[in-house]
């Protein structure tokens, strides 16, 4: 894969040679301050920012910097002090749990650092479950299939603690991607896998948001999974520092 | 929502419990076992007396009185088409093994409750006999039957002569039970059963004796029984001291008494369900607490707070659902026994504690203290922020002050609610659970208090164990404080009850003082005082003393009739009601005896009025005042009596003492006997016994060893019973005390992988371990015992008004056993498991 970045300061024109469809998720002035001590500390501190479907989004930046903080009010999982978070047009900010929760439920996907598989159900249960709860009638089919998808099939009836290091996360992306969601959030997906697997947990990552034309956000720490996205923005103090943006971009498989 | 699917997936995650399941399951289920032994034996109850109304009263209705009860009240009973009717006298007595004929010899003697009939008896129930016969018919005037005990006692066989009232009767077999005998525990003795025209023969029916009518009516199929009741009452205006029992009113009456029982027993029967719920409680922290994470990941995938909510419910409910149904078998298990202790007040019936509704009762309450037990954990995980997911520092917002005291209100109107179905009384149920909550409430303290002291105590020089133990008391866990609590709970449950049990026991035993006396002579005629001196002087009896006895009944106080104060008592009053209503025994004495002070007015100082002086007790209950008129009926004439002074009486002297004390000169020449009290050594006094029945037929000897060991023979079957329900709290305590060693098992075991890796040695972290936990085990005992010392001194000295001691040895005990065990069962459960190596448990 061939590339040529540019670099440019946060808020800036659309990439060169794409064109610009409606945004997967749009979030302006942003801001997510929180007691600490004697103080405040803005985690988030005024991010505007527009994901567009397909795109592939790294969030980077040193420790304390906010990438978290950010990822969880994309995914609505905590609440911004100020400021817009919308998903294709809709506000997030005023949705109560349930609401926000159906709405993760049927748009989005998450993958943790650490795989976070229930421990007591078996690879194919992990993945069944939120099928089976949204309400989908093959939900046990279909998340065969996913693990058939990524490479698990035969390991289908493991419990977690029987699979390595990358295949739980892959069970994980499995999970993140049965409900076929429009956006897909993952906070350091390699961060606890060797070199070897964590790379194959990107390429499959990859590989499906390409297929399914999925967005995708990744927060990391590795520069080599950020050489990967599309874009990459990288956070100090809550804010965007810099917004890296790869010259030649596909966004359709 | 679906709940399919969540019901699907919520039993899946059950295997997420792992071994706190069991943990909530035994704390659940011994709570539950104590609640369903309680109902199953009170529903069983109830059920008899419902189903058995007529066999236990004998009869439709029953008129009864200490004297003839007119013709004209029966001629209204006979006066319904198809009415039977039968007639008993009951009057105490002294039976006496005959000697052979001719001989001046007397055989061993025994006070018995002498009974004739005439008629059809009984007309309801039945007299099982050996052999058994129908009694009508059988027993001629010259036959008698004996209560098989009385036969053991006076060694005695069928065929065998005995001696009632001076006259000889001839054994022919033996009673085994009277359906309608449910006094038979604390009557004055063992059954005689005679005919009418027997007892005729003796001069047993003589004035002043304690003799007692009943005339049993039977009433054919579809007659009106409340209407001959409403009848009767109307007639009975002029005879108040007739007496009317009827199926609901015998009904009510025993049903009050063991309504008061199934009360004090679901008392007990809380304390383990709430200590079953706080081990619930532990359990459900321990599985939620490491569920945090997984949860919140799980709310970043979609889940709503609700369906974490709905799906913690349906595990909650799944467990409780059989831990309620583990407890219902085994409180039917131990219920099984129970009615055997029931046979001296419900003879020849069987309670079947088999009940369905018992166990749908302790499922309703098991699960319903499951689900207020677990709800802290479950709103705990609803409230989880999906953040923790990506950042471990996320913490829900603190609970309001409105949340915290709603939930506090849910769980305290819940267990309330809980109680009020178990006790049957909402009243009754806010003092027992407000009972339960200050206790628990000071355990808490103490709990907090230990761990502040420990905390606050040097621990150089110690033994290395005792500092890690003290290092780990000394920071306060809510699990530690909990089981403190449930343990505290469980000891004062089974001390209260175990102390109050010896010291009544004590009391009964040595509490009789040395000069008190032994034996009394009732029902002495005044032409037979002389002779019964006499041979009180022949068997050399000391401190005799004598009074005369009259029988009244009180007509009015102070200026209102007795029917209008009954008739405005309330319905809870029944005591008050018998105390206004029944034969008053007087008497006269010119001074007052040594334990007798008076505490109102003067001693017989008034010339112009005739004076009676009253116990202030027995006028504070009857709402007698100083200055009060009391018109009494003494055997048929009418007679007021000014109240001019209140005694208060020491009853612990056992001296004949009477409620009623009028002045000399009054009442010398009504109808009256003697009662004589005196002091004999054991030899002479059973000589006097079997004399007695040969030489003064009518007099009956009260022997006071006799009384005092059945009231200890009632207060060790109930204080039995009490004490197995009151195991089972212990037993629930030692069940949190585990649930919280599981919930913590993961500390201690880090704790003990970073004890290893520094050089403690096993048997140094197992001391550590064990003193902690005794540590733990000795304040709950220490604390429990403490309360229950006070709850115990509280029924005996202000209830009972008896003398007190501290029973010092038996807390030691409770003690030394509760830190004992707590050491053992802690140490026991925190090494469950074996032991990883330090490097993979540190990681």
């Amino acid at each position: 894969m061939t590339s040529e970045d540019a670099s440019r300061q946060s808020g800036g024109d659309d990439p060169p040679g794409t064109t610009s469809p409606a945004p997967v998720l749009e979030l302006s002035g942003l801001k997510r301050h929180h007691p600490s001590g004697e103080g405040v500390v803005a985690a988030v501190d005024g991010v505007d920012l527009s994901i567009s479907p397909g795109e592939f989004l790294a969030i980077l930046g040193p420790s304390g910097s906010g990438k978290s903080t950010l990822l969880g009010l994309m995914g609505g999982l905590d609440r911004p002090t100020d400021g817009d978070v919308r998903h294709r047009g809709r506000s997030l900010v005023g949705l109560d749990e349930d609401a926000l929760a159906r709405w993760r439920r049927a748009e989005l996907g998450f993958v943790f650092q650490s795989h976070e598989l229930l421990p007591r159900f078996t690879a194919l249960e992990n993945v069944e479950l939120p099928l089976d709860l949204a309400g989908i009638e093959d939900a046990r089919e279909r998340a065969l299939r996913w693990l058939e998808a990524v490479g698990l099939g035969a390991r289908a009836h493991h419990l977690p603690s029987q699979l390595s290091g990358g295949e739980q996360q892959r069970v994980a992306v499995a999970r993140a991607f049965a409900n076929e969601p429009g956006l897909l959030l993952a906070d350091e997906p390699t961060g606890n896998l060797d070199r070897e697997s964590g790379g194959r947990v990107l390429d499959l990552l990859d590989d499906l948001r390409r297929r399914r034309e999925t967005a995708m956000v990744i927060v990391t720490h590795d520069s080599e999974v950020a050489a990967r996205a599309d874009r990459s923005i990288h956070l100090r103090d809550g804010r965007i520092e810099r917004e890296v943006v790869r010259a030649e971009t596909t966004t359709c498989a | 929502m679906r709940l399919k699917p969540l019901l699907r997936w919520s039993l899946r995650d059950l295997r997420g419990w792992r071994s706190t399941a069991l943990v909530f399951i035994a704390c659940l289920a011994l709570g539950v076992a104590a609640v369903v032994a309680t109902q199953a034996l009170s529903g069983g109850v109830r059920e008899l007396l419902r189903s058995e109304a007529q066999r236990l009263l004998g009869a439709d209705l029953i008129l009864s009185s200490r004297r003839v009860v007119p013709e004209e009240l029966l001629d209204l009973a006979r006066a319904v088409p198809g009415a039977r009717l039968s007639h008993t006298v009951e009057v105490p007595t002294l039976v006496a093994a005959a000697a052979p004929e001719g001989s001046d010899d007397t055989g061993p003697s025994r006070l018995a409750l002498l009974m004739a009939f005439s008629g059809e008896h009984p007309i309801h129930g039945d007299v099982v006999t050996e052999p058994q016969r129908p009694l009508v018919g059988w027993l001629t005037e010259h036959d008698a039957l004996l209560a098989p005990d009385l036969l053991a006692l006076l060694d005695l066989e069928p065929g065998d002569d005995i001696v009632l009232g001076g006259e000889r009767f001839e054994i022919a077999g033996a009673i085994v039970s009277e359906s309608d005998r449910n006094d038979r525990l604390l009557s004055l003795g063992p059954r005689v059963l005679i005919t009418r025209a027997g007892l005729e023969r003796t001069p047993l029916l003589g004035l002043g004796s304690r003799t007692f009518y009943r005339h049993l009516v039977g009433l054919p199929e579809g007659a009106d029984g409340a209407a001959l009741a409403g009848r009767l009452r109307a007639d009975m205006v002029d005879t108040p001291w007739v007496n009317l029992e009827t199926t609901e009113g015998g009904q009510r009456s025993l049903a009050g008494s063991l309504q008061r029982g199934r009360q004090f027993l679901a008392l007990i029967a809380l304390a383990s369900l709430v200590l079953g719920g706080l081990g619930v409680a532990r359990a459900t922290a321990a599985w939620a607490e490491p569920r945090r994470r997984e949860i919140a990941a799980w709310k970043a995938l979609g889940l709503r707070p609700v369906e974490i909510l709905v799906q913690g419910v349906l595990q909650v409910l799944t467990l409780a659902l059989v831990a309620s149904l583990i407890g219902a078998v085994g409180g039917l298990l131990l219920a099984a026994p129970l009615p055997g202790w029931l046979e001296g007040m419900l003879p020849g019936l069987t309670v079947s504690t088999w009940r369905l509704d018992a166990v749908g009762f302790g499922l309703v309450l098991g699960i319903g203290m499951a689900l207020l037990a677990s709800l802290p954990s479950l709103l705990a995980l609803h409230r989880v922020p999906a953040a923790l997911v990506l950042r471990a520092d996320v913490q829900p917002p603190p609970l309001s002050w409105p949340a915290r005291i709603s939930l506090l209100t849910v769980v305290l109107g819940g267990t309330w609610l809980l109680q009020w179905l178990q006790a049957g009384e909402a009243t009754t149920a806010v003092w027992q659970v407000a009972l339960v909550l200050v206790a628990a409430l000071v355990l808490g303290v103490a709990a907090l208090g230990l761990s502040t002291l420990i905390a606050r105590w040097p621990r150089r020089g110690l033994p290395v164990p005792l500092r890690l133990a003290m290092a780990s008391l000394s920071r306060s866990s809510a699990g530690r404080n909990g089981a403190l609590v449930a343990l505290g709970l469980g000891i004062l449950a089974v001390a209260t009850v175990t102390i109050v049990q010896e010291v009544l026991g004590d009391q009964l035993r040595q509490g009789v003082p040395e000069n008190a006396p032994t034996a009394f002579l009732i029902d002495v005629q005044p032409d037979q005082r002389e002779e019964v001196l006499s041979l009180l002087d022949e068997h050399r009896a000391t401190e005799i003393d004598e009074v005369p006895v009259v029988i009244g009944r009180l007509q009015r106080i102070g200026g209102r009739s007795v029917q209008q104060i009954v008739d405005a008592l309330g319905a809870e009053e029944r005591g008050q009601r018998w105390a206004l209503t029944r034969e008053q025994r007087l008497t006269w004495r010119d001074s007052l005896q040594p334990d007798n002070r008076i505490v109102a007015g003067a001693l017989f100082e008034q010339p112009e009025v005739d004076e009676v002086s009253v116990e202030v007790e027995y006028a504070n209950d009857l709402g007698i005042e100083l200055g009060d008129t009391l018109v009494l009926d003494v055997q048929g004439r009418r007679m007021s009596f000014q109240v001019t002074s209140l005694r208060e009486v020491d009853w612990t002297s056992f001296r004949i003492n009477f409620f009623l004390m009028v002045e000399p000169g009054v009442l010398e020449r009504a109808p009256h006997s003697r009662l004589i009290a005196a002091r004999l050594d054991p030899g002479p006094l059973q000589a006097l016994q079997d004399l007695l029945p040969h030489r003064l037929p009518n007099v009956a000897l009260i022997q006071v060893e006799d009384v005092l060991r059945r009231v200890a023979d009632v207060l060790g079957l109930v204080a039995a019973g009490v004490t197995v329900m009151g195991g089972f709290t212990v037993a629930v305590g030692l069940a949190v005390l585990l649930a919280v060693v599981v919930a913590e098992a993961g500390r201690r075991r880090r704790e003990a992988a970073l004890l290893r890796a520094l050089g403690a040695t096993r048997r140094q972290r197992a001391w550590a371990t064990a003193t902690e936990l005794g540590l733990v085990g000795f304040v709950a005992s220490l604390v429990g015992v403490g309360f229950a010392l006070l709850l115990a001194r509280l029924v005996v000295v202000e209830l009972l008004e008896l003398g007190w001691h501290w029973p010092v040895l038996r807390c030691v005990v409770a003690i030394v056993t509760a830190t004992v065990l707590s050491a053992v069962v802690g140490t026991w459960a925190s090494a469950r498991g074996g032991e990883r190596p330090v490097l993979e448990e540190l990681r």
